[in-house]
């Protein structure tokens, strides 16, 4: 049996006051010559022993009465299993995960959620004794190689350093890790003693978003008498209001055209709130918009906008004021702003006329500008020139209406695309399908082939006065067509179609189909490139969609999309990630230094990883990373890092397990939330418990992990002893201690009788008591 | 003029009685500790009379059975020769044509026996200033003053577990002495067995007298009844005045104690508070059985506390008896 509170010990000595006051009052037994102890009967002296027993019974009772308040107060326990056999102590090796994800700032009654984690470690630490091991992992998400932080690799007895390295800990700007820091933690408090108290503290608001299932095929670390206990930090009522996500109305900001940023303004609070979204960009304020409601749980997606006057990398954030979580408050973006797209367009119908040009409608859109300068700049080619074109630096080719190509421009196109180039495809009435279906297509090529499918043959008629078809469903989720989703770039409705190809899409995404159902617009991933057919001409010929307003927007949209640099479509990044850098063969690793979001300066480096060799993973920190080469800071890329969307949602695990769990066989919440992480999210994990305050991790600890709880046992017995000492003692009063005058009323013959008056002759006394006087009396 | 003899000769008789019980009481005080001058005064306009026949060797205030010619008619005799002719009663001779006398009831003086009970549970104490034997001494002493005052025998034995002393009744004031001289050297002696002692007494006794027994009476119930009733079939007019200490009828011990029998000897260590309950229902029981045994026998019986003045419970008792007799 082991204390929490030892001290209180000390009370067992008041144990001895009632001892104390009853051998004084032996002691006190002094002499009394008595004329006669002939009325004291053997009967009464039978009695007397009894009644010395009583009395010895009601000491013991009320020595057991202090004794066991003290003991109570001491809070005794027993050990499950810890106790040794000899009665010592039995060390622990015990693992704190302490989630230091960002939602651990919220900040409630100017507590945050880390502090009251920190507050229950540190009771922890606090409690662990000399031979103790402790050691720490953070819950704070990062990228898959590195796992979750370890403080200590070993569970190590310098329990002063682990205190320490819990006072000293902050929020980190990164998502929530839980599942796997308690894998992690696992492994690390069964590298401890085979024969210590095995103990795993989750300190953590348990956010739902921060606890991913368990691979059930995954090997779990072995030993079930791991005691775990989950101990919520959470808040009482969450309230948070988010950027949790920044969408662009189009894939790439080109100088002189307006960009539209669209960030998602998450409402997590109860009620319907208002607020004011900024629109920062290179570090000045150029945007603003008020939102006058969002609901409870819904989001807002505000349309902000700005136009580039220069090319190159420009980084900002949109923000929104929330004084509860700060770091959910921005959510940062870098692009780089395309000041000039060469762009090269192979004409497989040219004309003299340029109306009749197959590309004049094309090349007129690309040239249109607010600025009256187009940052795209287009290369006409000829389909037989076409082979002998040099693609380096060209990120975008263009086929419009091409018959056909030779076959070492095929094998070119190939290995542009392949390498990460992209080719936008217009077909029409030029179009030798039989080319088309046996160099673009088919298994002999490299991917399958450049095209998504095969063409089959024409539908519709080109020379028909009236349309045969209209674009009907568009993929309201790429990036190219979203904004014409909901009508912001344009009405595609009203595009008719005289006649298009019929095409295979196979397994290609269609972004744009008629309102027949056939494919318009398909995208096919081709090695690190992208191609896009469009099934009919980007001339008047078989439609009339050059002459319709939302052609403009859809083509700036469509080449911006596909003239992306592959790296730049690759420069977001959630907090904790690890960014891949790109290994050359030829040039080896390369020399990159990152400028982090506070200034410092970080390196790539080896990851471990065999897939990804190099990279750069110090990403705690939400905001712009800048990583160049050294001495060529004007050549720098910007990444930024974000704090992942889920760490925004204050959802708790508690809540989700206490709507989920089945209530027939646990009779609390904290009993379903129990069951619920042995049953769903720790399974084979029978020694969990829920602790729902932090103040009563100790209570907790002893209560269901280290041991069992005496004092609830000592406390009744307290008081059934405190409710018998009265009833008892009384009842001894009663028999053995009643005043005299109380016994006259039981005994044959009262006291008063037995003075002089009351033993006369009754009879006769009554008679003359006018005469008698009160004292003497005599008896006949 | 016989105002004028009560306002003036009166309180000369007082004068001239007190200063007669003063002047005794003076000479003897020095040497006779229980003759209270103060005490005897208030009860000089008592005294004790026999209820029952008891016979004495003087004439006196007493009835005798030896029926005299006295002034108190007793009954009729038929006339013998030799009997003195002034005694006849001729109303009676008229109706019944014989010849009666009248015979009187002799008054005699009284022949009285004070039995002081000296046993040890007799010294006993508590907080009052005297123990029981020095207040049935100062009893024994205020009846035997009393009694020579009328010019009555008193004779006093003093006894334990057997007579101790025993001096028969005489008459004057060198008797008194006697008995006072007797009293002042009595101390507690030993164990008591009453019941024997008394009946030894009661054969002891010949003549019909007065017996004053003046003990605490600790000793078996029947046996001391029995002992109580043989007094009586000897014709005895018997008074037992108990005399009992207050702690004695209350058991009034707070604290764990050693109680010890100042008789036997024995020792019982306990809590009072425990025995009270008991103690005080079987001294009931006790003093039920000697009332009880008191009353089925005649048997005049008084308590007496030692917290009360002897002179009160004495003057209250003689007055009640009296009355009694009326």
């Amino acid at each position: 049996m082991q204390f929490l509170n030892p001290i209180f010990l000390v009370g067992l000595l008041s144990a001895a006051i009632p001892l104390i006051i009853h051998l004084s009052r032996s002691r006190r037994t002094k002499k009394i010559r008595f004329s006669t102890t002939r009325f004291l009967t053997d009967q009464f002296l039978r009695s007397y022993r009894m009644s010395r027993l009583k009395e010895l019974m009601l000491l013991a009772a009320r020595m057991a009465l202090c004794a066991l308040f003290a003991m109570a107060l001491a809070q005794p326990f027993l050990k499950s299993s810890g106790q040794t056999l000899i009665g010592g102590r039995q060390n622990r090796t015990v693992v704190l995960v302490v989630d230091n994800s960002a939602s651990m700032a919220y900040r409630e009654n100017d507590v945050t959620l880390l502090d009251r984690a920190r507050t229950a470690a540190i009771e922890v630490v606090d409690g662990l004794k000399e031979g103790d091991r402790a050691s720490v992992v953070l819950a704070g998400r990062r990228h898959q190689v590195a796992g979750p932080e370890v403080l200590f690799d070993k569970p190590t007895p310098e329990i002063g350093d682990v205190r320490q390295a819990i006072e000293t800990l902050q929020v980190a700007e990164l998502g929530t890790d839980l599942s796997q820091a308690v894998v992690r933690a696992e492994q690390i408090v069964q590298s401890g003693s085979s024969d210590s108290s095995r103990e795993i503290y989750v300190l953590s608001d348990l956010q739902d978003s921060g606890w991913e299932m368990l691979d059930e095929d995954d090997p779990r670390p072995s030993g079930a008498d791991v005691n775990m206990f989950f101990v919520s930090v959470r808040p009482k009522q969450a309230k948070n209001l988010a950027v949790t996500a920044v969408q662009y109305a189009a894939s790439r900001p080109m100088v002189g055209i307006p960009f539209s940023i669209r960030p998602h303004i998450r409402n997590h609070s109860p009620d319907t709130i208002g607020c004011e979204v900024e629109l920062f960009i290179d570090g000045k304020k150029v945007g603003e918009q008020r939102i006058d409601t969002i609901q409870s749980g819904r989001w807002s997606v505000p349309t902000l906008h700005h136009t580039f006057d220069e090319g190159g990398w420009h980084s900002g954030y949109v923000q929104v004021a929330d004084e509860t979580l700060d770091a959910d408050n921005r959510r940062y973006f870098a692009f780089e702003v395309l000041d000039a797209v060469k762009v090269v367009a192979v004409n497989g119908a040219s004309s003299s006329v340029k109306r009749l040009d197959e590309l004049f409608f094309l090349e007129a859109a690309l040239r249109a500008s607010a600025s009256g300068k187009s940052p795209i700049a287009v290369s006409v080619e000829l389909p037989r020139t076409f082979a002998s074109t040099d693609l380096t630096g060209i990120p975008l080719v263009i086929l419009a209406n091409v018959e056909s190509l030779a076959p070492q421009a095929v094998d070119e196109l190939e290995s542009f695309v392949d390498q990460g180039g992209s080719l936008l495809v217009f077909l029409g009435d030029k179009v030798n399908a039989s080319f088309y279906n046996q160099t673009l297509t088919g298994t002999n090529r490299m991917h399958g082939g450049l095209l998504p499918g095969p063409l089959s043959r024409v539908e519709g008629n080109p020379s028909a006065e009236v349309h045969s078809a209209n674009v009907g469903d568009i993929d309201g989720n790429h990036v190219v067509l979203a904004s014409f989703a909901d009508g912001d770039g344009g009405d595609l409705q009203s595009v008719t179609l005289k006649a298009l190809w019929d095409l295979d899409a196979g397994d290609a995404s269609v972004l744009m189909r008629t309102n027949t159902g056939a494919p318009l617009l398909v995208e096919r991933q081709f090695g690190e490139g992208h191609v896009m057919l469009f099934a009919s001409t980007c001339d008047r010929d078989w439609t009339n969609f050059p002459v319709r307003p939302a052609f403009l927007p859809w083509i700036y949209r469509l080449v911006g999309y596909l003239a992306q640099e592959p790296i730049a479509r690759q420069n977001f990044h959630n907090t904790g990630d690890l960014i891949p850098v790109a290994v050359s063969a030829t040039e080896g690793l390369p020399q990159l230094l990152v400028k982090k979001p506070d200034g410092s300066i970080g390196n790539v480096g080896s990851t471990g990883d065999p897939l990804v060799p190099m990279g750069f993973d110090d990403t705690r920190q939400t905001g712009v990373y800048t990583m160049y080469a050294p001495g060529k800071e004007d050549e720098a890329q910007f990444l930024v890092a974000n704090l992942e969307s889920f760490e925004s949602d204050l959802t708790f695990l508690d809540d989700v397990l206490v709507e989920t769990i089945d209530g027939e066989e646990a009779s609390s919440d904290s009993a379903k939330i129990e069951s619920g992480i042995k049953e769903v999210l720790l399974p084979g994990r029978p020694l969990v418990t829920f602790v729902d305050d932090p103040a009563k991790i100790s209570e907790a600890a002893l209560g269901a992990g280290q041991g069992i709880r005496l004092w609830d046992i000592f406390l009744f017995l307290a008081l059934a002893v405190a409710l018998f000492e009265p009833w008892f003692a009384n009842r001894i009063s009663l028999r053995h201690y009643l005043k005299p005058r109380e016994i006259t009323k039981t005994t044959s013959m009262p006291t008063s009788r037995l003075r002089m008056g009351g033993l006369l002759n009754e009879g006769k006394e009554t008679a003359r008591q006018e005469d008698a006087e009160p004292t003497p009396q005599t008896t006949t | 003029m016989v105002l004028w003899l009560n306002e003036r000769v009166r309180p000369l008789l007082k004068q001239s009685l007190k200063s007669k019980i003063s002047a005794m009481s003076t000479a003897t005080s020095p040497k006779y500790k229980y003759l209270d001058p103060q005490a005897l005064s208030r009860l000089k306009n008592l005294s004790l009379a026999a209820r029952l026949v008891v016979e004495g060797y003087f004439a006196g205030m007493h009835k005798s059975p030896h029926k005299g010619f006295s002034v108190e008619f007793a009954e009729h005799r038929e006339y013998t020769p030799g009997v003195d002719p002034r005694h006849i009663d001729w109303r009676v001779f008229g109706r019944r044509d014989k010849l009666y006398v009248k015979q009187y009831e002799e008054e005699t003086s009284l022949r009285c026996y004070i039995l002081l009970d000296k046993s040890a549970s007799m010294g006993y104490r508590s907080d009052g200033p005297l123990s029981k034997l020095e207040y049935s001494s100062y009893l024994a002493a205020s009846l035997a003053y009393l009694m020579a005052f009328q010019h009555d025998s008193v004779g006093l034995m003093t006894f334990d577990d057997q007579v101790r002393e025993n001096v028969p009744p005489r008459q004057g004031s060198g008797h008194l002495r006697i008995l006072m001289d007797l009293l002042e050297k009595t101390e507690p002696g030993n164990e008591t067995n009453l019941g024997e002692t008394f009946h030894k007494l009661a054969e002891t006794i010949k003549r019909r007298s007065l017996v004053v027994i003046i003990s605490d009476l600790f000793d078996d119930g029947d046996e001391l009844v029995s002992g109580l009733k043989h007094f009586r079939h000897k014709k005895h007019d018997v008074i037992v005045i108990q005399t009992l200490d207050p702690a004695e009828l209350t058991f009034p011990f707070e604290d764990v104690s050693r109680i010890e029998d100042m008789e036997t000897g024995r020792e019982i260590t306990s809590d009072p508070r425990a025995f009270r309950n008991g103690y005080l229902e079987e001294l009931g029981n006790f003093l039920d059985t000697v009332r009880g045994g008191c009353m089925t026998s005649q048997i005049d019986y008084a308590v007496a506390e030692t917290n009360m003045k002897f002179d009160t419970f004495l003057g209250t008792y003689l007055a009640k008896r009296k009355m009694l007799m009326i």
